[in-house]
């Protein structure tokens, strides 16, 4: 997946532990561990929302974009 | 009759393969216990009110051709089980069970037109050696019912590997 999730770094630059994160957000922790472990297929906006609100962050401080390997071959 | 759970229709059907999986089992070993000593060694069992005896030539061509069918069957009741497993447990949109029904698909295709090589062949063969295979009834047939059926299981299979990807997708959506 070209997306990668860095909600790790973002609850690590605010001292706070992914349980206290799902509380705040209401979104279970085998969910969230999902989405941190970048096995996700998608985000919805309101997760979204919720993730930005409780963190105080942008969504591009919780989403980075990055080449595959494969592509980065592909493109040599 | 409620369709999962227990006492339900997919319980029924689930052990009905079953009793047809140890059917087959047994006919396939009754046929090898019995079936070709007493076809090879002549008069040795008359079998004649179980069934027509095919010309001794083709004993074995015979034998063959009935456990490729037990085979086929056995792989498609296997594959129908696991799909029922899952139907009992609540869970078929699986991408697993796409695999099982290509694989269904598959079995009765290569079964399907090794009928019908073999039919081809048994009546070339006739054509050929004639009387001594009078017992012999070949013919080119083709099943189209067959065939329909198996276009039918191949778009619905590509229709449920669709789906089971979607699900899966939705499921890791958070």
């Amino acid at each position: 997946m070209a997306i990668r999730v860095t909600l790790d770094r973002v609850l690590l630059d605010r001292h706070m532990s992914l349980t206290e994160l799902c509380d705040r957000v209401g979104v279970t922790m085998a969910n969230l561990s999902i989405l941190k472990t970048g096995k996700a297929k998608a985000v919805r906006f309101s997760t979204l929302e919720a993730l930005c609100r409780e963190l105080k962050c942008q969504p591009g401080e919780l989403l980075m974009f990055e080449e595959d390997i494969e592509e980065k071959d592909a493109a040599e | 009759m409620k369709a999962l759970g227990k006492n339900s229709i997919t319980v029924a059907i689930d052990a009905g393969l079953g009793v047809l999986s140890w059917a087959l089992w047994i006919a396939l070993a009754l046929l090898f216990l019995f079936g070709i000593p007493a076809l090879i060694v002549d008069q040795f069992y008359d079998l004649s009110w179980v069934a027509k005896a095919p010309p001794p030539a083709l004993v074995w061509p015979f034998a063959i051709m009935f456990a490729i069918f037990v085979l086929a069957a056995q792989t498609v009741i296997s594959r129908l089980r696991k799909i029922f497993t899952t139907l009992i447990a609540g869970d078929p949109f699986v991408p697993e069970n796409a695999v099982h029904m290509r694989t269904i698909w598959i079995v009765l295709v290569v079964f399907e037109v090794l009928n019908m090589g073999f039919s081809s062949g048994a009546l070339m063969a006739q054509k050929w050696f004639g009387g001594a295979l009078a017992g012999l009834k070949g013919e080119f047939h083709i099943n189209w019912s067959l065939w329909m059926a198996v276009i039918v299981l191949i778009v619905l299979t590509e229709i449920f590997r669709e789906g089971a990807k979607l699900r899966q997708e939705q499921k890791l959506t958070i």
